[in-house]
């Protein structure tokens, strides 16, 4: 089933410059898609128009059955959730607890149900001991996760990732990329839409699309999309190291699959 | 950067801290409006106000602020106080009033004495009363105490929901912002640029280079975080539910009871003297008293629309 179809899609911020231009994509229920482009390929424009904070110039967004525009954004966001890129800038509330309770307020849940709810979803992104701390208090990762639970507790079809990572140390990144991980495990259902330029996280997901100023380049599973390597290095996106080491070994003679783990590519050269 | 020391709010279980916000609101005005009345006699004032210093004093002692905090709060008032003692006694009392001591042919009154003590003793009641406040309450609740007392507003359309938000997300931002600064701070130095030293209209250049970067961080933050409430099903327009209930118990009743009991004592102490308030003050006491007996009805019919 398509819960989102995008079909024609452009946008343009000043009325010359097309940020995205004829864009075309379909998202199906309970997938993992992630959408990978360079700065300026216009993916963070695709989150705002999925969540209705930008409505479609020309094209159109079909989502849950509903026509993307203003009158419909309600509806549609009660669908979606969407973690941001700036940690800071959406941590609403003035500790973990209200923080989570602020989506839970606007959705009108009943004042004795919001507190297993907080319970509930804090423990989910292992946040449980830290429900009265201030943001000022939190790591980036721990931030992103109450963004996570908070959308969670809302209870959404959809959940986007605009760069949830990008401003993360690498000890943040892999703890999202857990809550990522749990999340699809506890709810096959959940669909999530990841939107990066980081193509080693792009790989952990089923379907990727390439942006490129403004269009899709090419589409495809992980690796179906790794046979555009040359275009993806044009594009400037980085291959993840395994796969460029694969790649550039196999050039010097080897047989390799990047299928294998590390160790055991290692014990290959080594033989 | 400097910690902010002043009225900062302290956790602790304490009968004070457990207070309904609103409440706390009202008897602090209700305290405060008692300790700027006036007696015909110096005996009196200093009576009544030593007996309303003592009472702030069990109540810092059992809200747990530190002496040592109080005392670091008024420091900078040590200036003005002193200031206050001298012009106070430099001018001569009118009336009727037996000299203290001379300085040459200078006359220093008993009454500026008095006068100025009784001030000081205002200043330093009224300062321990709005910290007790601040210290015991989380400011998000004191919001949530403010956007109580403004419901009523909401007739001639104020929008009290929306104010509230605006303070509460305020006061999230001010550890973030503050943070920015320092980094700011920081990198316009490593750029060269001098806070400390030099003349005051380097020092305003230098002030320039820290202002424009941070106003537009602060802007960009202010659109993201825009965004992120909408995403979040923010309307303000919208009915929402509350996760926080502020609630009035017990311990509230009697509380409310012993400061409106305080205040209303030192009022008729004072009019039974004749001369803060003129004889006619009575029917306005009993207006007043009906018009905050009406206030509250009203809050609490618009409360409950509000809520169901």
């Amino acid at each position: 089933m398509n819960l989102i179809e995008v079909k024609n899609l452009s946008y343009s911020y000043d009325g010359k410059i097309n940020v995205l231009d004829d864009v075309s994509f379909v998202v199906e229920a309970g997938k993992y898609i992630s959408i990978i482009g360079h700065n300026g390929s216009g993916k963070s424009t695709i989150a705002k128009l999925l969540t209705c904070l930008l409505e479609p110039k020309s094209g159109s967004i079909v989502a849950f059955g509903l026509k993307a525009n203003r009158k419909n954004a309600r509806e549609i966001r009660s669908h979606t959730g969407i973690v941001f890129q700036n940690p800071d800038n959406q941590f609403i509330g003035s500790t973990v607890r209200d923080d989570i309770a602020f989506g839970l307020e606007n959705r009108q849940v009943k004042h004795e149900d919001m507190e297993g709810i907080i319970q509930e979803f804090a423990s989910k992104v292992n946040m449980s001991e830290y429900l009265d701390k201030e943001p000022e208090n939190l790591s980036g990762g721990q931030k992103q996760r109450v963004a996570i639970a908070g959308i969670l507790a809302m209870k959404p079809d959809v959940v986007i990732f605009d760069e949830a990572t990008s401003m993360l140390d690498p000890k943040g990144r892999n703890e999202i990329h857990e809550t990522i991980k749990f999340m699809r495990k506890e709810n096959p259902n959940l669909t999530l839409i990841s939107i990066t330029h980081d193509l080693e996280e792009a790989f952990a997901s089923d379907h990727i699309i390439v942006l490129n100023k403004g269009k899709v380049s090419f589409e495809g599973s992980p690796k179906e999309v790794l046979q555009h390597r040359k275009e993806l290095e044009e594009i400037g996106l980085d291959l993840p190291f395994k796969e460029k080491l694969v790649s550039l070994l196999n050039e010097k003679g080897f047989s390799l699959s990047s299928d294998e783990s590390l160790e055991r590519i290692v014990g290959k050269i080594c033989q | 950067m400097a910690k902010i020391t002043l009225g900062r709010y302290v956790p602790y279980d304490s009968f004070i801290h457990r207070m309904d916000p609103r409440n706390k609101i009202f008897c602090l005005i209700a305290l405060m409006v008692a300790v700027f009345i006036s007696y015909s006699t110096w005996e009196l004032t200093f009576i009544v106000g030593g007996l309303l210093a003592l009472f702030v004093i069990v109540l810092l002692i059992v809200s747990h602020i530190s002496f040592k905090q109080l005392f670091g709060s008024l420091k900078p008032l040590w200036f003005m106080i002193i200031i206050l003692l001298v012009i106070n006694c430099l001018i001569p009392p009118r009336g009727e009033s037996p000299i203290a001591f001379s300085i040459g042919s200078f006359n220093v009154y008993w009454n500026s004495i008095f006068q100025s003590l009784k001030i000081i003793l205002r200043l330093v009641l009224m300062i321990s009363l709005s910290m007790i406040l601040t210290a015991t309450t989380k400011p998000l609740d004191l919001t949530y105490a403010l956007e109580w007392y403004l419901t009523p507003l909401k007739i001639i359309k104020f929008p009290a929901h929306e104010v509230a938000m605006t303070i509460s997300i305020a006061l999230r931002f001010i550890p973030t912002i503050l943070t920015e600064v320092e980094r700011i701070m920081k990198a316009q130095s490593s750029r060269g640029v001098d806070f400390k030293h030099g003349k005051i209209s380097t020092k305003m250049k230098a002030i320039i280079s820290l202002i424009i970067p941070l106003f537009i961080s602060a802007f960009q933050r202010s659109e993201e975080l825009a965004d992120a409430m909408e995403a979040r099903g923010y309307d303000p327009k919208q009915k929402r539910t509350r996760y926080h209930k502020l609630s009035f118990h017990i311990l509230d009743i009697f509380a409310f009871l012993l400061c409106s009991g305080l205040l209303g004592a030192t009022i008729i102490m004072s009019h039974y003297d004749f001369t803060f308030f003129t004889p006619s003050f009575l029917p306005w006491f009993v207006v007043s008293t009906l018009f905050i007996v009406i206030y509250c009805l009203l809050v609490g019919i618009i409360e409950s629309r509000v809520v169901s």
